[in-house]
């Protein structure tokens, strides 16, 4: 019973995203980045990605360079594709590691409350006090600019959003009729926290962190941007645009396409977060 | 009640207010102003990359505090720092070294007035000169100074703890400062600077403008611009941008936005040489490195031409000496490495090395990326494979000045007299700036005995033996010297900006 | 009341703490000596030393942070800058201004906008306004905004000549950064609005009112405006610092003297009292706007201060 009852439910949510057209777009944007990322290999080989031919600098799009070659001729086409993988995989590794630290910690602080929550809460409010962008400019100073160390900026500054929004979610929940009638016929309090608390609050969450992947391509790309970020010649987008600040008069293209990539990445994450917020949320079911 | 009529209040002032301010600026036209501000005839906005932390003569380390001093500060004499040419009068009229080198008099010219209307004394010149042997940023331009005393009001004797020959050179750069004014107001000395310069300080906004004027009663007469204003951009292509807008009229630029503004019929481009050097520097205590063999092949195996394109977009002079061209000492004869991947082979297989070879790790600091992924792809093709690892660029340079490194590529700039060059192969240096830890007794010994002659023939004679022994063994792979370039509209005439780019405004003006 | 107010000024004065903590540990962890960084490699090793010495650089980490609080807490004081051997305090108010500005007019500006537009796509759910309105707003937090800064400079300053493309001179130098700032923060305020907005409308009040005939506007900007607002306004505190955050980019850019500018360069030059001294000034700043809105709050919502009367968190 209990299966079906569920089945239904993702039909229903299902049902509910189909009418939105704009999200139904970046689903449709989204799957076709993600393929592409995956895929990347096949598209166009890696060597490409690296080799240079000074003779063949800065050359606008062309049958040979779909996109166009950068300051060293190398192929923009092949580093675009191939940037996917990096934005990409900042993105959601970011998010989902910010989402693992945030769920326990959120958690645990808005079930067992007291001086649990009052020490994680803390902790969180120092956290929050500095705006994420200088704390991952921080740690970026500390570390030194590579994939790694950039993934770990980014996580952390974005942990202590994560908490605190799960720890309220988690309150809300926590607060339901159904739980309190899990607790008193004796349910242990990790089976309850795992099994009733967290799915029924998975609404906000999942919201949350498709539109956090979005948000995080864009925190890398401004790291990127101020040197502060990837280095080169890994062809993070955000290093892309970097790169092609400096030619934005005579080879605006170098501009053009890994913004486009980059807009598009962000939008389809975004589109789709909005389609699910509609989607989950009980509320607003006609 | 209350709270809902704020509510409904709010959002609509706030609206009224942006649209008033929308209207008012297109009313009032100050977005066509702007533009026109910096055209007048009389006045000058030159763009730099950095705020100024300190306007101090001595205590200052950047160029954008070097280049805005140039203006406030006089020197002594005027000396060219690529070491040619003769020193020209400034505060000293004339000057006497004696036939040992250990002593050097400097009279002073009678007249010339500091900003606060007391005049240039001998005591200034000395109090300055000390203040610099106390500086720990710009100590190195007093070396060899033992100590400097005012023999009557205009004269002024340095003694020499030994005989050194770029002294000089070193000279040209101290600035006069007034002792009064320092023991005055020991807090303003450094923020609101007094000089003798044809520019006095005017004023600033912390982190966007720094305002000077022409000083009406400037010794060589006053300057035919009368106010300069200093703005801080430190992004590049916003640079670029506000040059073509004329919002700036004068600005150093980097070569990649070049060929944009080269387009331009409103903007002109002038190169200056600098002593700045991009090298591929190879630690010497490291395999295979310890061959000279291999450190000639990488000289060959790199195409300097090509690299000069991709990351300078060619404005840089291909050179495989460590002394620049325009620089004193420098000679054709010295060997030059062109490029020439056979050579390169042959060489490796005489060292014994089979290709491919595996170089290990490349460290190179975020900012010379780009030389080092040019560098690679070169090595590659004779056979040398490296990984390029990117740290940050503190990180780098403590790798590196301990010699954590097998190879790397990166720029470096030994301002001042050919001298300075020890810095990068004398023994004493091992540590700081001699990178590729070089060590030969017998050019620690040619470069002490350069220091210590006066005679311009017998030093370039001993630079020339020190550069042609260090090319033959090919203790670094220096690949070009890059310009120094500035963008400026083109009706400013800037006259010959000097070499090292120490450009005088009181050499500009607008051309009617 | 007073109790909980003056509770949380002790919390927030220990927030701050907590924060000069963390951004003295990673600031320690930073490359390179102070010394050296300022003086470049080929100055001489005792120069180095001497400057690193007079930094107070070449004491432990502990006795260091200990200096620096004590310091703040006792003489008020926020250090000297290495770099420029200035008070660090007249470095933030000489920059300060400036981000306050464009921080406080970016969140106006997308306050009104994103507000209106987000009570009109609530109206109108799923219309073609309602879609047009949140796309675009998901569009504009999709670009990154250096990019977005750098495109309006090519227009309005090197194309049109319209607006100038640096500095922050008066307010028509704001334009275009403030455009940037809250362009940013655009989606978030107007997704909010809208479900907050939404979910006002569905209730059963509203459809009173409604039944009793009041126009429609009254209802949407009177009634349901009011209570739809709740959520919203607790937000804004984050928003202004999501705006601070993005001002810090948009200020190098558009060359302008403001905090931002002042801690990324602060940062690379590991100008330790610059970036603590702002970064405190920043948290502490942006915890008073949260005690503030969260006062106000508790005011509006008798609920909290139920609950903190009750003891704080519900005990599991």
């Amino acid at each position: 019973m209990a299966e079906k009852r569920k089945g239904g439910l993702y039909r229903d949510i299902w049902r509910r995203y189909k009418k939105n057209k704009a999200a139904m777009i970046g689903l449709v944007i989204m799957i076709a980045i993600v393929l592409i990322a995956v895929c990347a290999d096949w598209i166009v080989p890696y060597e490409k990605v690296i080799s240079q031919s000074g003779a063949e600098r800065l050359q606008p799009p062309s049958a040979a360079h779909w996109f166009g070659t950068d300051e060293y001729g190398r192929d923009l086409f092949a580093r675009v594709i191939h940037g996917s993988r990096y934005s990409l995989f900042i993105g959601v590794a970011t998010s989902l590691m910010a989402l693992a630290a945030g769920a326990v910690l959120g958690a645990s602080a808005g079930y067992f409350g007291g001086v649990v929550d009052n020490i994680i809460s803390r902790i969180t409010d120092v956290f929050l006090c500095v705006p994420p962008i200088l704390l991952s400019l921080a740690v970026v100073a500390a570390l030194g600019g590579n994939l790694r160390n950039l993934i770990i900026a980014i996580t952390i500054s974005s942990i202590p959003g994560n908490v605190r929004l799960i720890r309220s979610v988690v309150m809300t929940v926590a607060e339901e009729d159904y739980i309190e009638a899990a607790c008193s016929y004796g349910a242990s309090r990790k089976r309850i926290i795992f099994r009733h608390v967290l799915p029924n609050a998975m609404g906000p969450i999942i919201v949350n962190t498709t539109m956090s992947i979005s948000s995080m391509i864009l925190s890398a790309a401004g790291l990127s941007f101020i040197g502060m970020g990837i280095q080169p010649p890994s062809p993070e987008w955000g290093a892309l645009l970097s790169e092609a600040e400096a030619y934005m008069f005579t080879a605006p293209y170098m501009l053009l396409f890994p913004g486009i990539f980059i807009v598009l990445a962000a939008l389809s994450f975004n589109l789709v977060g909005d389609g699910l917020t509609d989607a989950l949320d009980p509320k607003l079911r006609n | 009640m209350q709270r809902k009529r704020k509510y409904e209040g709010f959002p609509a002032k706030i609206t009224a207010l942006c649209l008033a301010l929308g209207l008012a600026c297109s009313v009032s036209g100050c977005g066509e102003n702007y533009i026109d501000r910096a055209m007048d005839e009389k006045s000058l906005v030159i763009a730099v990359e950095a705020d100024v932390d300190t306007l101090h003569p001595s205590d200052y380390s950047t160029t954008v505090e070097s280049n805005i001093l140039e203006q406030i500060y006089d020197p002594l004499l005027a000396v060219s720092s690529d070491g040619l040419g003769d020193p020209e009068p400034r505060i000293a009229e004339s000057y006497e070294v004696s036939e040992d080198g250990m002593t050097y008099t400097f009279h002073i010219r009678h007249g010339v007035l500091f900003h606060d209307g007391t005049p240039v004394t001998a005591e200034d010149v000395v109090f300055s000169l000390e203040m610099y042997q106390e500086s720990e940023y710009q100590g190195s331009q007093v070396d060899g100074l033992d100590y400097a005393e005012a023999t009557d009001e205009y004269t002024v004797v340095c003694h020499m703890s030994y005989p050194y020959s770029p002294f000089l050179t070193g000279i040209g750069r101290v600035h006069i400062a007034s002792k009064d004014y320092w023991e005055e107001s020991p807090e303003k000395f450094s923020t609101d600077p007094v000089g003798s310069g044809p520019y006095q300080y005017a004023g600033r906004n912390k982190g966007s403008s720094i305002t000077l004027e022409a000083f009406e009663d400037y010794y060589r007469g006053e300057a035919e611009i009368q106010t300069v204003e200093f703005e801080v951009i430190p992004d590049q292509t916003t640079k670029s941008i506000a040059i073509q807008t004329g919002e700036v009229n004068f600005t150093s630029i980097e070569s990649s936005s070049i060929l944009a503004l080269k387009g331009s019929d409103r903007i002109d481009i002038e190169e200056v040489a600098t002593s700045g050097f991009t090298y591929v520097c190879m630690n010497l205590e490291k395999e295979p490195f310890t061959d000279e063999r291999v450190r000639q092949a990488v000289n060959y195996a790199i195409d300097r031409e090509n690299l000069v394109n991709v990351c300078y977009d060619g404005e840089a002079e291909v050179n495989s000496n460590i002394c620049s061209k325009s620089r004193f000492g420098y000679s054709d004869d010295q060997k030059q490495y062109d490029y020439d991947p056979e050579r390169a082979e042959e060489l490796l297989a005489e060292a014994g090395i089979e290709t491919p070879y595996d170089l290990g790790t490349m460290l190179v600091a975020e900012k010379y990326s780009n030389i080092a992924t040019v560098v690679q792809n070169d090595l590659k093709e004779v056979g040398l494979e490296v990984d390029i690892e990117v740290k940050e660029f503190n990180a780098y340079l403590d790798d590196l000045t301990q010699g954590n490194y097998t190879i790397t590529a990166l720029n470096l700039t030994l301002e001042g007299d050919t001298q300075m060059c020890s810095m990068a192969l004398t023994t004493d240096y091992i540590g700081t700036a001699n990178n590729a830890r070089y060590s030969d007794p017998e050019i620690d010994a040619l470069f002490q005995q350069a220091g210590q002659t006066n005679d311009t023939k017998e030093r370039e004679a001993l630079y020339n033996e020190i550069f042609s022994k260090v090319q033959e063994e090919a203790v670094y792979g220096v690949i070009c010297n890059p310009y120094l370039l500035y963008a400026h509209n083109s009706e400013l005439s800037c006259g010959e900006i000097p070499f090292e780019g120490f450009y005088q405004i009181y050499d500009f003006s607008w051309e009617a | 009341m007073y109790k909980y107010i003056g509770k949380r000024l002790l919390y927030m004065v220990l927030v701050l703490l907590g924060v000069a903590f963390l951004v003295f540990t990673i600031l320690s962890f930073t490359p390179g000596d102070p010394g050296t960084i300022i003086l470049g490699i080929t100055a001489s090793p005792e120069d180095i030393a001497a400057l690193n010495k007079e930094f107070g650089y070449d004491q432990p980490f502990l006795i260091r942070f200990f200096d620096y609080i004590g310091n703040i807490i006792f003489h008020f004081d926020l250090g000297i800058s290495y770099q420029s051997r200035q008070p660090v305090i007249d470095d933030i108010i000489a920059r300060f201004p400036n981000t306050l500005l464009l921080t406080v007019l970016s969140m106006s500006v997308s306050a009104v906008v994103e507000i209106f537009l987000g009570v009109i796509s609530a109206v109108r759910q799923y219309s073609v306004l309602d879609h047009f309105c949140v796309i675009t707003a998901l569009v504009f937090a999709s670009v990154p905004g250096f990019w977005l800064a750098l495109m309006l400079i090519m227009v309005f300053s090197l194309k049109l000549r319209m607006l100038p493309s640096f500095g922050a001179d008066d307010l028509i130098h704001f334009i275009l950064p403030t455009v940037t700032v809250s362009a940013g923060s655009a989606a978030s305020l107007l997704r909010l609005t809208r479900s907050a907005m939404l979910e006002t409308i569905r209730q059963e009040y509203i459809k009173t009112a409604k039944a009793k005939g009041a126009s429609e506007k009254r209802i949407i900007w009177k009634h349901a405006m009011k209570n739809a607002m709740l959520p919203v306004v607790t937000t804004l505190g984050t928003s202004f610092g999501a705006s601070l955050g993005g001002a810090i980019i948009t200020e190098t850019v558009f060359a302008m003297p403001g905090m931002g500018l002042l801690i990324t360069t602060a940062i690379r030059q590991k100008d330790i009292p610059v970036v603590m001294g702002s970064t405190l000034f920043l948290a502490f700043l942006f915890s008073v706007i949260i005690l503030i809105v969260d006062i106000l709050y508790a005011f509006i919502d008798p609920r909290i201060m139920a609950k903190y009367k009750n003891g704080g968190g519900r005990r599991g």
